[in-house]
């Protein structure tokens, strides 16, 4: 029982011990904390790759439509295979 | 609520196997969608296309939920919350953002024929989003939001009224008066 008991308190120990080092635990007072760097990295990268989506969707995507239609491939070819394989365009 | 440490561990385990598993599995259908590829030999092409659904819809869909779950799980009824750490948070909104993508994905996963490249896309976002919420969890960097300020705060000053308290009360009480005298 002593040695529970002892395993209890060292795996709390422990598990405190992990989440103050790993989370950086500072007594904060006065102001409340900024957005950290790392975050306002994340989102800018997140904004970007969206930005980089909407482009590929309104405009892309469309003129692959448009090309596919031309070409007569509709709907029996893959439209990526027009940029996959090098469908015929002409 | 708090869950015991041996829960916690537990919960943390089965969150941990989960998402290592999904993770894989979006692996494997990354392999599978670049096979399914037009270029391809058409054999295989037709071969994949049933096993990305069965990978979709066996693997990938179950894990995605059951990890959102446990994640929510390892949060809430830990120390960590939910709110309180801004790892936490935005490994939160990767997951709710892969679900509700993959749910996207189902809606259009009849019509396959027509969107291979659509699939490694996918599963290339996928895979992305997986590696950072990883990377999120192994280094776990220091941030606190606001709403976790507030609440260590409002801890805090619970803590050091109660600690006053005690000493008023250990103060006036006689009998500790005496043992202290002895």
């Amino acid at each position: 029982m002593g040695k529970s008991a002892l395993r209890d308190t060292t795996e709390q120990g422990m598990h405190r011990a992990d989440f103050n080092n790993a989370s950086r635990v500072r007594p904060t007072r006065g102001a409340p904390p900024s957005l950290p760097r790392w975050v306002k990295v994340l989102a800018i990268i997140a904004l970007v790759l969206f930005v980089v989506f909407l482009l590929l969707r309104f405009t892309l995507i469309p003129y692959i439509h448009h090309v596919s239609g031309q070409t007569g491939l509709g709907d029996q070819t893959p439209l990526t295979s027009v940029i996959v394989s090098g469908g015929q365009l002409v | 609520m708090i869950l015991p440490p041996r829960l916690r561990k537990f919960a943390l385990t089965v969150h941990v196997i989960i998402s290592v598993g999904w993770l894989g599995a979006v692996v494997g259908f990354l392999a599978l969608a670049i096979a399914s590829l037009p270029s391809r030999d058409s054999a295989t092409v037709r071969a994949a296309y049933p096993a990305i659904e069965v990978t979709v819809w066996w693997v990938i869909v179950p894990f995605a939920f059951a990890s959102l779950l446990t994640g929510l799980i390892s949060s809430l009824f830990t120390p960590w919350g939910l709110f309180r750490y801004w790892w936490v948070l935005v490994k939160f909104l990767i997951n709710v953002f892969a679900c509700i993508v993959l749910l996207q994905y189902l809606r259009s996963l009849n019509a396959m024929a027509d969107m291979s490249g659509e699939s490694v896309a996918h599963a290339s976002g996928a895979l992305l989003f997986l590696l950072v919420a990883t990377v999120l969890s192994v280094y776990k960097p220091r941030g606190m939001t606001r709403y976790g300020w507030r609440k260590q705060h409002a801890q805090h000053q619970v803590g050091t009224t109660e600690a006053a308290l005690a000493s008023m009360h250990e103060r006036s009480d006689p009998s500790v008066q005496e043992a202290a005298i002895k």
